[in-house]
């Protein structure tokens, strides 16, 4: 069992993942078009869900884990401090998915990541996350 | 938010994003429901279930509890999550139980501790704060 799927959440988010030179951080960009979950969220007015948005970004971590000598590692926990969405994100937008190395304790296994979504120039979620490798 | 406050006004979640399949307890603070995740007819990754999907069962669950004591209530939006774990879930289809308890607020912003178990053990754990809509008197 794993906490998250890499695999599978690629398979909402994509695959073409950023990294930066110092390979601290990981973006992957995504277009939100017609996925299922929008029928349901909300009918007639569809919104992307704030836990999808959440899902983003734990992906956004789990590929900068990789860059961090992580690759493939088996997620024990996910634990997040706080997630805000400050503004909705809507079918039609591009909304980017970013994290960035905050914090590593390698003893423990701890990474943890300031993450966030964006359209454009404007941030529309934030989130702390911290992922416990076993 | 004031945007999609006024948008989601008279709608309502819809499947495949319908995560409450059954509530087996509710009192005034508390709630207790049923769910089936990875079936057919549910939103999921394919054959895994992301543990975040328990929380948005945790927020509809929430709203079920908000309008049993205020049935104006129709719909609400997460702004902010905190103190969330996430912990390994099952592989293909299970049933989880998801338990809210109304920690404080009134209308239109109220916080909830949640958790969701599935096969006994506990999977995830989450503070929610929700804001709500509310039909307005004729």
């Amino acid at each position: 069992m794993a906490v998250f799927d890499r695999a599978r959440l690629a398979d909402v988010f994509g695959d073409a993942v950023e990294h930066d030179a110092d390979r601290a951080a990981a973006a992957l960009t995504h277009g939100f078009e017609a996925e299922p979950f929008l029928a349901g969220h909300f009918p007639g007015f569809p919104v992307v869900p704030g836990v999808i948005l959440l899902d983003g970004m734990i992906l956004a971590a789990l590929r900068a884990l990789d860059r961090l000598g992580g690759a493939q590692a088996e997620i024990g926990a996910a634990e997040i401090g706080t997630v805000a969405f400050h503004r909705p994100v809507l079918p039609g937008m591009a909304a980017r998915f970013s994290a960035r190395l905050d914090s590593r304790d390698e003893a423990a296994g701890r990474f943890a990541f300031k993450c966030s979504v964006t359209v454009g120039a404007t941030r529309h979620a934030r989130a702390s996350i911290s992922l416990s490798t076993r | 938010m004031s945007d999609i406050i006024a948008g989601i006004g008279g709608t309502t979640w819809a499947p495949p994003f319908v995560f409450v399949d059954r509530v087996i307890h509710m009192d005034a603070r508390t709630a207790v429901a049923l769910t089936v995740f990875g079936g057919r007819d549910r939103f999921a990754y394919g054959p895994f279930t992301s543990p975040s999907l328990t929380v948005e069962a945790m927020a509809q669950l929430s709203l079920a509890l908000i309008r049993h004591s205020d049935p104006a209530v129709e719909i609400g939006i997460i702004p902010s999550l905190r103190d969330v774990v996430l912990r390994p879930l099952p592989e293909g289809p299970f049933q989880a139980a998801i338990r809210v308890q109304w920690t404080e607020g009134s209308f239109p912003r109220y916080a909830f501790e949640g958790a969701a178990f599935a096969m006994g053990e506990p999977v995830c754990e989450a503070t929610l704060d929700i804001l709500a809509t509310r039909r307005e008197a004729a």
